[in-house]
């Protein structure tokens, strides 16, 4: 699923080793540059809205746990997406096992004079439907790319895969998110 | 060949893709959000990278040994945002203990560091960690190592702060309790953690981390779906701890008691 396959931007491993050792960034500097990263990856990979700040404190407690260790052999967004994505994939297993979890509403009441708000939210909400059809892969590629907005070679190393394999991926998700669509709302229309 | 990315659905996209993927513009945190995770992570620099991810779920632990003739430490756990209004941190401060003099004693090895122990910066109840977005803060400062031959001017400064809060015993013994009850909830091991809850309090009913014991509990009986239990736990929860930053998140997590 999530191979761990050498990101082509990265150094060679004679070029690290020859290299002077880089001094593991400080958490702090990590937390303050990243955080929106790792919360809006997790927000995106499925993780329910009233659980992603502890999702993200998970996330930040490996990172704070392993930030020593970190060797600078991928980017730091790439080690913490990675870190990201094993964290969401938990928070789906235990919610799939949890009574409260199955589509429990938990997110405040949008006031009715605020109708922007409410479709809005109809939209996220609808486009998490969409985004939960895909599979993992797919879906990390589609979030990547489409919403955070990096580009395909940055997309291929943070998901560890050939750039070829990530745009066949981002082309799949790009169809089925579009067919979705299309069904709803054709769905939508018949009376 | 060379691939070109292609234009995003943001731009290239068709009306009603766009608009669904428009709708993500919110998904990231507020700073306030921000803040209040800052406030949950551990502090930083005081050594306490060994055990405090070992914990995991809404805890965290932060813990400064320093070692010498005396043994400081500084423990804390807290679970929950809104600093602004959080309580005082559960916080267990050992018995005073004679701080050794420096250099008023003949050192017979001078190639022998002495330890000292550098004051320990009181907690920032806004930002304990430093972590705060945008804002540059240090951080505590490390340890000072000062060898024989700088003992001199360690002598010369500034009186040395009130004794730091050290593990204690009865803290451990909560923490070994409770930290297998945070890592049950985590891994959706919802009994266990309802019972390592109730082991805690039975051996510690007015424990430092009774009110973690509880919002543990809470959550463990909600996920076991005893809504009945967890509903009536959760109101004594709020009369035992009505400034609990745990409150929110409790009260979205427990079932809504029935209307009257």
């Amino acid at each position: 699923m999530w191979t761990a396959l050498r990101d082509p931007a990265e150094p060679s491993p004679a070029a690290l080793a020859s290299a002077p050792a880089q001094a593991a960034p400080r958490f702090a500097d990590v937390y303050r540059d990243h955080a929106a990263f790792v919360w809006r990856v997790l927000r995106r990979l499925g993780v329910h809205p009233a659980d992603v700040e502890d999702a993200c404190q998970e996330v930040f407690l490996v990172v704070h746990r392993k930030l020593a260790g970190f060797e600078h052999r991928s980017s730091l967004r790439t080690w913490l997406f990675g870190i990201a994505v094993r964290c969401a994939a938990d928070r789906r297993r235990r919610a799939g096992r949890s009574p409260e979890a199955p589509g429990t509403p938990v997110e405040p009441s949008i006031e009715a004079e605020q109708p922007e708000l409410v479709a809005q939210r109809q939209a996220r909400a609808e486009l998490d439907q969409i985004l939960d059809e895909l599979d993992h892969d797919k879906r990390a590629v589609f979030v990547l790319y489409e919403l955070e907005e990096l580009t395909m070679a940055e997309v291929a190393a943070t998901v560890g895969c050939p750039l070829q394999t990530a745009f066949s991926r981002l082309y799949a998700a790009r169809t089925a998110v579009e067919a979705s669509v299309k069904r709803r709302r054709a769905r939508e229309r018949t009376p | 060949m060379t691939l070109e990315d292609p234009v995003r659905l943001l731009r290239g996209g068709g009306p009603e893709v766009r608009e669904l993927l428009r709708s993500t513009g919110t998904d990231g945190p507020s700073t306030a959000q921000l803040d209040a995770l800052a406030a949950r992570l551990p502090a930083i620099g005081a050594g306490a990278a060994s055990s405090a991810a070992g914990l995991g779920l809404k805890a965290w632990l932060a813990i400064a040994l320093v070692s010498g003739a005396t043994a400081v430490g500084a423990v804390a756990w807290r679970r929950s945002p809104a600093p602004a209004a959080r309580v005082a941190p559960t916080v267990l401060v050992a018995p005073p203990v004679a701080q050794a003099p420096l250099i008023a004693a003949p050192v017979p090895d001078l190639s022998a560091p002495i330890v000292a122990i550098a004051p320990v910066a009181p907690l920032d109840e806004s930002d304990p960690a430093g972590l705060r977005p945008h804002r540059a803060k240090p951080l505590a400062p490390p340890p000072i190592v000062a060898t024989a031959s700088a003992a001199l001017s360690v002598t010369t400064a500034p009186p040395a702060p009130a004794p730091a809060p050290a593990i204690t015993e009865p803290l451990k013994l909560e923490l070994d309790l409770l930290g297998p009850a945070q890592d049950a909830l985590r891994q959706g091991a919802w009994q266990r953690a309802l019972d390592l809850a109730a082991d805690h309090g039975r051996q510690c009913p007015t424990g430092a981390m009774s009110e973690e014991r509880e919002a543990i509990a809470i959550e463990a009986l909600t996920r076991l779906g005893r809504a009945d239990d967890a509903r009536g736990r959760l109101a004594a929860f709020v009369v035992r701890f009505p400034r609990s930053a745990y409150h929110g998140r409790l009260e979205r997590l427990a079932p809504t008691a029935p209307s009257p």
